[in-house]
Order: structure tokens, then C-alpha cells, then sequence
């Protein structure tokens, strides 16, 4: 129940910077994710938040508390980590308890909310067990049971399912957003992986080498990306980038690649001039927003030959080299012929985007 | 989780019915080659039997014996002689008492001190250089450092006499010649030589503590003391356990400088155990006597070394488990 | 990660306790150099200076101990008159010998007890750690019973097969420790390769060699600390240093300033071998319980 303010925030290592110069406000009751790839800031700006870490220039405000030099216990704070942090020595029950007890609670009252964040979280069989006797599941609700006992201003979230596997990992995204829409409590969660930001933040930061690079909401982010990293970051297959040339002629702008021409709108022509852009220029389309069918003579645009092809169930992708690159289609099953056969590809020129081939920045 | 995954892929496979296999192979592979690692294991194996279980048949022959040294005479059968004899022993029991009260003060100063410079050395500017420094000690014989200490306790020219007698703890007399003194004395010199190795196990130990646990705690709502008494001293007990049972080993096994330094004096104060044992089997070569008990410290031992397997085999293996996850 | 340090806040409480942490430091530090420090300056006194000590309660007096003129004399008297270069080679053999047998053999026996398994397993290394446990004095009885029918009592070899006693059980035991953390993958990637088993195991020599090392030196160490062994099965023919030095000690007169040289003699080369295996002493003082 809290705004977070990250106010021109920087750390250092010793020499080595790892946030640059952050500015983030977390609205009250949100959901927001920290996003990036390993050693970009994120879990550093997790844990000055925490108090776990000094922070090197700047201020953390939570409401209007400027709480840069409490420490942990002093903050209200609650925090789930990357690998749980149990106490080995001691129960579920006294492991869940542990928070209320530090803070005097009475016995009653820890009994009760141990047993209802335990019903909450589907472990109160557990809670005579020790760590040990746990399961990486079990450990992580009974960790995720340790911060919601309190009813802190902020809770806390570093990585807290990324050493489950796969198919636990997505039912434990559901029920954490669940939970955090139930218990209404102002969350920041990192992550390194795209699909857990994208499927529960309210909105995303994304951050790369300690300089965030865009805030904004999955739908802004995934549509929207402000730079090429953040494209290339978000989604899954992979965008695909393509070093182009742009033309101007009678029709208007073109995209000149080796395999193919793309005529942009006008919109999407005024963008470009309004931001000058030179005339090298690399293009980002995702695997989805490309249309593929086997066979030379098909009624796409784009002539390609299939390099591989990888089944996933229900769709598959398509890796087609296009004029001495490779991209990546995706398109539902179906028969499309094996690798060195001819093909055709189509673009979505709507949903193209354009970078600073030096800057990475996106015109749009 | 795991287990229901489990569960199912039992369920699934009783469904589909597994075939049990219901031919034998007419031959097998080769063995697993045992007698390639026998063959390495056994020079050892047998040095070691020859060195110690033909000796301990021997003691155990000697302690039903009445053991004649010079030549030509025969042993004399002894029955439980020997045994029976230390029952009414009141120097074999005074042995036991003091063995356990020189290794309880030895223990508790010793642990106490090592944690405390553990716990003030862990992340210091300085702890690498002063770990080396404190590591000099035990690299020393025990022998010198009874004599070195000895040299220091002298009450015309030794200097812990004189700041003792500075500081107005001491009158005059001797140290080492005083009942009261010459124990601590000797645990002195005990813990000057080992309180750096409970230091650096205790330190080992709380570089293992788990950086997140002490962070939760944080978070959960501690305060450095609490933090340190409930996450890193938990963490820290298997390894408290382990310095504990072989500092304890060790007080009987090094007799060294007590033997040099009051030889059990004055007036038997610090004859614990083994340096009644010595006396009696080496000193009046009542080996007879001497290997009856001998026999009895040897069980001591045997009980000490099952303790310490257990505890080789249960927290620390797990903590390195823990850890390598 | 582990080596980011917990975040300190400013406290009162805390800025009293670092003052008092820094005393005790300090307090440590005095305590554990003071006598070293000692034992090395008395042993350049000559008598007379050595027994120079300020006024009782005369605090400022504590110059004393350096106003001397250094003299090399017990040096060279235990190294001409009292026959030390003799005692330091028989040290040097004895402590040497074992650790080579108790190393070659041990090492052998280490991988084999490492690799496989085999019913009363347990039970056989048990009977390892208690043989290293068992009180000298106690060994010692039998010990010399034995040795003393088979002439073997104040001789080097005998003095040698009486440290093994304690050698080699260390020795197994540790480097078995040592073996264990060796992934058996390691020799099967090898065997799939083509190498047998003897090749193999020579393939993962070289990644425990420097511990085989340290544990060479930590049973060099054991060995020439030894007092009780060397004074009774040595005793005569095989005198060591400690014991040496024990004799120094006269009925008449205790010559202070020779038995500070012999220390120093005895502790400097060990405190030496010491730093060299830094990095392996806990594990080798804690029968490879404690790892750094």
C-alpha cells in the first residue's frame, strides 16, 4: 500500500557501474516488473529498494518517506528470493512465522495468519516440514508464504521462480498474479525471463547495462518498442532484424533489401523524415507478422528458401533465407517441405519497425 | 510436485503393463573390476593392520598380563588383575576428573575466543594478513611451546610473571609450581596454540552461512544481533561440533607440553589421563598396568570417533550439498 | 555473490561495538605474536640480558626487552657443541620417510576406497579415523612392547613406522575426501575416450596433485612435531629436535637461551611449510571436515 519513487538513482561497484541514473515511480497497488537480461541493474535496484544495498547517488522515497538509510527490518517491507532463503533449521510454520515474531505479533494472532496464508498458498500439510524435506515448489510458496504473513507496503520479488521447471513456472505465474491482485499490494518483481513480465506486470521497466530503456505497459512494450534491445528482448520467437537501405521515389519511401522491396505508408514515411533518418536503416519485424506458403509460385511477395523447419506442436517456425539472411516465420502446422525447398514469404508493413542502425532507437 | 509427476509415471506405466524381464542373459559383462581397486587399497591397508590392530592385540594380551621387560622372563598371567587394580585407582580417577576439567576449560575459552575472533575477523580490511599471523601458533610443536611458556612463566626473568605480578593478580612464588595457577597455566598454553583453529573453522563456517538467509532475516525484521544469533549461528553449529570433538581428541592426544612443563605436578593438579598413563608405563614401565589403561582411553577414543563419523556424514555433507545447488 | 557483503547501518550501538572489536583485535593480535616474538629475541641474549625484566608494576620499563646486544652464540653452540645438524637430519628423515609411505600408499588406497563400494565399507573407514584419533601415549604402550623385541626402538626406521601410525590413517582419510570431489564422469569421459582405468586414474592425478602436495607437507609437519614417539621409540639412536631440545633442560641449570634458539631452530621451518599450504591447512586440521 505504497508509491515507490526511484529518484535519480545510481550504484556502483567499486568502480563498476551497475544503475545509471534511474527514474522510476511505482504507482500504489502495482504490478510492476523489472525486466532485463543478467547484470543489467535489475536485481541491484531490487535490493536497494530492500535495503540490502547502499545506495551509491540518489533517493527512494516509499509514499513520502525518503527511506535511503533504514535499514531492512524498518522499511515494511516484504521480499521473496531468487533461491528462497529459507531458514534450514526451522519449520515451514516457523519459517512463515518468523516475520510476525520479530515483530512481537502475539501467538494467536501469528497462528492465525500463518494458517491462512498456508491455506492461501495450499501448503498447511507442510507446515511441521523442514526445507529439506521440500520440494523446489514447496520451498517457493512456503518463501512467497514468509512475505505475505505481514501485510507489508511493498513486496518484493527476485526471481522468485526461476529455479522451477517449465510447466510449474507457468501455473506459479498465474497464481502469483492472483495473489497479487487479491492481496492489493504495491509488488516489484525482476525477472530475466520476457514471458513472466509480459503474462503478470501491470507494466514493465526494462533495463540493460543499468540504464532503463523503456517503461510502459506488455502491450506497449511488445508493440511498442522504444529501441532495438527492447525488441529484441521481448517476444519469443525472437524479432527479426534486417539491415535495409531506404529509397525515395515516386510512389513514396521503400525498403530496399537484397530479397526484397517494402513500400512504407505515409504515416509511417512522415515518422521517418521527422526524424531524419539516413539511409541505412535496420528493420525489426516479429516471426508472427510474417505470412509464409510452400512452393516457388504462391501469391506472397517475397521469394525464400526454407533453411529449417521447427515443429512446435501447433504452429511451427520457419527459418527462410531471404536474400542472403535468415529469418524466422511462424505459421500454423502444415506441410511446407524440407530444408534447400523453394517458398514464399509475405510482410505485415503495418507492423514493421524501423531503427537507428547506429543508435538502435526506433522511429517507430 | 515432483512427486505427483512421479506418481503418474508409475500409474501410466501399470497401465501400459512393463514387461519384466523373465530370460537371463547366459553370460554377463565383465565384473565391475573390484580387484583392480582392491589391489590399490591393500599395501595400505595392510601396513595399517600391522601397525595398529597387531598392536592393539597385543595390548589387549598385555592388560591380562603381568609384563616382563628384561629379558629371558616370561609374562606372567594376570587376569583382570590389572582392571580390578584401577578400580581402587585413585589416581586413574583423579586422571579422568582432570583430563575432563582441563579439556572443559581448554574447550569453552577456546571456543568462546575463536568465534568471537571469527566473527569480528569475517569481511575485516585486514583478514587475510591477520589470519596468517594467527596461524603461526599452531604450526609450532607443542613440545617448544611448552618450554616457550615455561620460559615466560619463570618467576625470576619470565614476562607474563612479571606483568602478572604488574597487573597485581600475583604475589610471588612460582606459577607452574602452584596448585591453583599451573592448570591455568597449561590451558594457556593450550589456548594460545589452538584458539586460532576454532577461529578458522568458525570462519570457514560463516563463509558457508547463506548470504540470502541473513538477508531475509533482514528483511523479516532483524537486527545484526538477532541476525547473527538466529540465521548464522544455526548454520554455524555442525562446524562448532566438529572443532569441539577434535580440539576435544586432541587435548589427549598431545600431552606434550604438560609432560615439559609440570609433568603432572605440582601435587598431581594437572595429571590428566594420559600423562598418569605415561608415567605408569614409561616412567615405572608397569606396562601391564599401562596398557589396562591405555585400553580404557582407546575406548574413549573409539565412542569420540563414532560421534565424529556421524556428524562427518550428516550436517556437513548436506550443508555442501546445500550449497553446491 | 557470496562475498557481497551484508549492508551495515550506522547505530550508536554499532560504532561502540567496532571500538570494542578493534581493542580485542588488538588485545588477539599481542597475545599470539607476544611470545613468538619473544622466543625469537631471547634466543640472541646472552644470559645476563636474558634476564633482564623491568620493575614489578613499571609499565614503562618494557624497552628492556629490546635493549640487548644480539649474540649468535647458542646458535652456533647447538649447531657445533650439542650436535643439532645431527637432530635436525634425523627430524628431517624421520618426518620425511613417513610422509612419503604414508602419501604413496595412501593415496593408492584413497582412490580405490573413493571409487568403490563394498560391504563394511563403512566400517573400515571407521577403523581408519579412530587409528588417527587414538591418544599417542596409548598406541605407544604396545608399540614399544613390539618394537623393542624387534630392535626397531631407538632406530630411524622404527621411528618412521611410528609415525605412520598416525600418518597414514590421516592420509587415506583426507585424500579420500579429495578423491571424492573428483567427478567419476571425469575418468568415464576419459575411458570413452580409450584411456583403461590406469590411464584414467593417471588423467586425474594432476588435478589433486596440489593437494597431494599439502598433505605431503601436513605429514612432514605431524611427523617433526611429534615429542612423545621420538622420546621413547626414537630415544637414543633416533633423537629429534623436540627431543633434542627437552634435553637441553639439566638438573643444574636450564639453558634458556639454547632452548630459544632450538625453538626458533624447530618452529621457523614449519611456519614456513605452513604458508605454503595455507589454502589446505583447515581441511588438513579438521581431517577434511572444515573446507575454505
Amino acid at each position: 500500500m505504497a508509491t515507490v519513487t526511484i529518484s535519480d538513482v545510481w550504484k556502483y561497484y567499486g568502480k563498476t557501474m551497475a544503475v545509471k541514473e534511474l527514474n522510476l515511480e511505482i504507482k500504489n497497488n502495482e504490478f510492476m516488473c523489472i525486466l532485463g537480461p543478467s547484470g543489467c541493474g535489475k536485481s541491484s535496484t531490487l535490493r536497494m529498494l530492500a535495503g540490502l544495498e547502499f545506495i551509491s547517488s540518489g533517493d527512494i522515497y516509499f509514499d513520502d518517506v525518503r527511506v535511503n538509510d533504514l535499514p531492512p527490518r524498518d522499511r515494511d517491507i516484504a521480499m521473496v528470493f531468487e533461491n528462497y532463503a529459507l531458514y534450514p533449521h526451522k519449520t515451514v510454520y516457523e519459517n512463515m512465522a518468523n516475520p510476525l515474531k520479530l515483530r512481537r505479533t502475539p501467538k494467536d494472532e501469528i497462528e492465525r495468519r500463518v494458517r491462512r496464508a498456508a491455506e492461501i498458498l495450499e501448503i498447511d500439510p507442510l507446515l511441521g516440514r523442514k526445507p529439506v524435506e521440500l520440494s523446489g515448489g514447496q520451498k517457493q510458496r512456503t518463501a512467497i508464504g514468509r512475505a505475505i504473513v505481514r501485510e507489508p507496503k511493498v513486496f518484493l520479488f527476485d526471481e522468485p521462480i526461476a529455479h522451477l521447471d517449465a510447466k510449474l513456472r507457468s501455473h506459479m505465474r498465474g497464481e502469483l498474479k492472483h495473489l497479487q491482485r487479491d492481496l492489493e499490494t504495491t509488488t516489484v518483481y525482476v525477472t530475466h525471463d520476457q514471458l513472466e513480465g509480459m503474462s503478470m506486470a501491470d507494466r514493465i521497466a526494462v533495463m540493460h547495462e543499468g540504464v532503463l530503456q523503456q517503461l510502459g505497459t506488455p502491450e506497449e512494450i511488445y508493440n511498442r518498442p522504444s529501441n532495438e534491445f527492447v525488441a529484441g528482448f521481448v517476444g519469443e520467437p525472437p524479432m527479426n532484424f534486417l539491415d535495409c537501405t531506404l529509397e525515395q521515389s515516386n510512389v513514396g519511401l521503400t525498403v530496399v533489401h537484397s530479397g526484397f522491396r517494402l513500400a512504407l505508408s505515409d504515416q509511417q514515411a512522415s515518422l521517418l523524415t521527422a526524424g531524419s533518418a539516413e539511409a541505412n536503416v535496420r528493420i525489426g519485424i516479429r516471426p508472427d507478422n510474417l505470412a509464409i506458403e510452400p512452393g516457388a509460385d504462391g501469391t506472397l511477395e517475397v521469394p525464400g528458401e526454407i533453411f529449417v523447419t521447427e515443429p512446435l506442436g501447433g504452429d511451427m517456425i520457419v527459418e527462410v533465407t531471404v536474400g542472403g539472411d535468415r529469418v524466422m516465420v511462424k505459421t500454423k502446422i502444415g506441410p511446407m517441405g524440407g530444408p534447400g525447398d523453394p517458398c514464399r514469404i509475405g510482410f505485415d508493413v503495418d507492423k514493421l519497425h524501423v531503427f537507428d542502425i547506429n543508435t538502435g532507437v526506433a522511429y517507430f | 510436485m515432483a512427486a505427483n509427476i512421479a506418481d503418474i509415471g508409475v500409474a501410466s506405466e501399470a497401465v501400459r503393463g512393463v514387461r519384466t524381464i523373465d530370460h537371463h542373459p547366459e553370460s554377463f559383462n565383465h565384473r565391475p573390476p573390484r580387484y583392480y581397486l582392491l589391489w590399490l587399497m591393500l599395501p595400505a591397508i595392510l601396513l595399517l593392520a600391522a601397525i595398529s590392530l597387531y598392536p592393539l592385540v597385543w595390548l589387549i594380551y598385555m592388560t591380562l598380563h603381568e609384563v616382563q621387560l628384561a629379558p629371558g622372563k616370561s609374562d606372567v598371567w594376570a587376569g583382570i588383575d590389572n582392571f580390578s587394580r584401577l578400580a581402587s585407582d585413585k589416581k586413574f580417577a583423579r586422571g579422568w576428573l582432570t583430563l575432563f576439567k582441563y579439556s572443559a576449560l581448554c574447550l569453552s575459552v577456546e571456543i568462546g575466543l575463536g568465534v568471537l575472533v571469527a566473527v569480528i575477523l569475517n569481511n575485516n580490511r585486514f583478514e587475510k594478513i591477520l589470519v596468517t599471523i594467527f596461524l603461526m601458533p599452531m604450526m609450532m610443536a607443542p613440545v617448544i611451546a611448552g618450554f616457550l611458556y615455561m620460559f615466560l612463566y619463570n618467576g625470576t626473568f619470565g614476562w607474563y610473571f612479571w606483568l602478572l605480578q604488574s597487573i597485581g593478580l600475583l604475589e610471588s612464588g612460582s606459577i607452574l609450581g602452584n596448585k591453583f595457577w599451573a592448570m591455568f597455566a597449561i590451558v594457556a598454553t593450550d589456548v594460545w596454540q589452538w584458539t586460532p583453529l576454532i577461529a578458522l573453522i568458525t570462519l570457514a563456517g560463516l563463509k558457508r552461512v547463506p548470504q540470502e538467509q541473513l538477508e531475509a532475516h533482514m528483511v523479516d525484521g532483524a537486527g545484526p544481533f538477532r541476525n547473527f544469533f538466529s540465521v548464522a549461528l544455526p548454520n554455524l553449529y555442525p562446524f562448532l561440533l566438529i572443532a569441539i570433538l577434535l580440539r576435544f581428541m586432541d587435548n589427549f592426544r598431545f600431552i606434550d607440553h604438560i609432560l615439559i612443563m609440570t609433568g603432572g605436578g605440582p601435587a598431581n593438579a594437572t595429571k590428566i589421563l594420559p600423562t598418569y598413563l605415561f608415567d605408569v608405563s614409561f616412567k615405572f614401565f608397569e606396562l601391564g598396568r599401562g596398557a589396562a589403561i591405555a585400553f580404557t582411553l582407546l575406548l574413549l577414543t573409539i565412542l569420540l570417533g563414532l560421534a565424529l563419523t556421524i556428524v562427518f556424514e550428516d550436517p556437513t555433507r548436506k550443508l555442501r550439498t546445500e550449497r553446491e545447488d | 555473490m557470496a562475498s557481497r557483503e551484508i549492508v551495515r547501518y550506522r547505530s550508536p550501538l554499532r560504532t561502540a561495538l567496532q571500538g570494542l572489536s578493534i581493542l580485542f583485535l588488538i588485545f588477539f593480535f599481542v597475545w599470539t605474536v607476544l611470545p613468538l616474538l619473544i622466543m625469537v629475541v631471547s634466543s640472541f641474549k646472552d644470559l645476563l640480558d636474558a634476564f633482564q625484566l623491568p620493575e614489578v608494576g613499571d609499565f614503562g620499563g618494557v624497552g628492556v626487552m629490546f635493549d640487548f646486544k644480539p649474540t649468535g652464540a647458542h646458535y652456533v653452540e647447538l649447531f657445533t657443541e650439542k650436535h643439532f645438524g645431527v637432530y635436525l637430519r634425523n627430524s628431517l628423515i624421520a618426518s620425511l620417510g613417513s610422509a612419503a609411505v604414508s602419501v604413496s600408499l595412501g593415496s593408492m588406497a584413497a582412490y580405490a576406497l573413493s571409487r568403490a563400494e563394498f560391504r563394511g565399507k563403512r566400517d573400515l573407514l571407521f577403523w581408519i579415523i579412530s587409528t588417527r584419533m587414538a591418544p599417542v601415549v596409548a598406541v605407544m604402550v604396545p608399540l614399544y612392547v613390539i618394537f623393542r623385541s624387534s630392535g626397531l626402538v631407538g632406530t630411524l626406521p622404527g621411528l618412521i613406522l611410528a609415525y605412520t601410525t598416525f600418518n597414514l590413517p590421516f592420509a587415506i582419510w583426507i585424500l579420500k575426501g579429495f578423491f571424492d570431489n573428483v567427478p567419476y564422469a571425469i575418468e568415464e569421459a576419459a575411458q570413452c575416450d580409450g584411456c583403461t582405468r590406469w590411464q584414467a586414474f593417471r588423467l586425474i592425478i594432476p588435478l589433486v596433485a596440489p593437494g597431494i602436495g599439502a598433505f605431503i607437507v601436513l605429514c612432514v609437519l605431524f611427523g617433526w612435531n611429534d615429542f612423545l614417539f621420538a622420546s621413547i621409540i626414537g630415544s637414543g639412536g633416533a633423537k629429534t629436535l623436540p627431543v633434542a631440545t627437552a634435553e637441553l633442560v639439566q638438573p643444574v641449570k636450564i639453558q634458556w637461551g639454547m632452548i630459544m634458539a632450538a625453538g626458533v631452530v624447530t618452529t621457523v621451518p614449519m611456519m614456513f611449510l605452513g604458508l605454503l599450504i595455507r589454502r589446505y591447512l583447515v581441511a588438513g586440521l579438521t581431517m577434511g571436515a572444515v573446507r575454505e
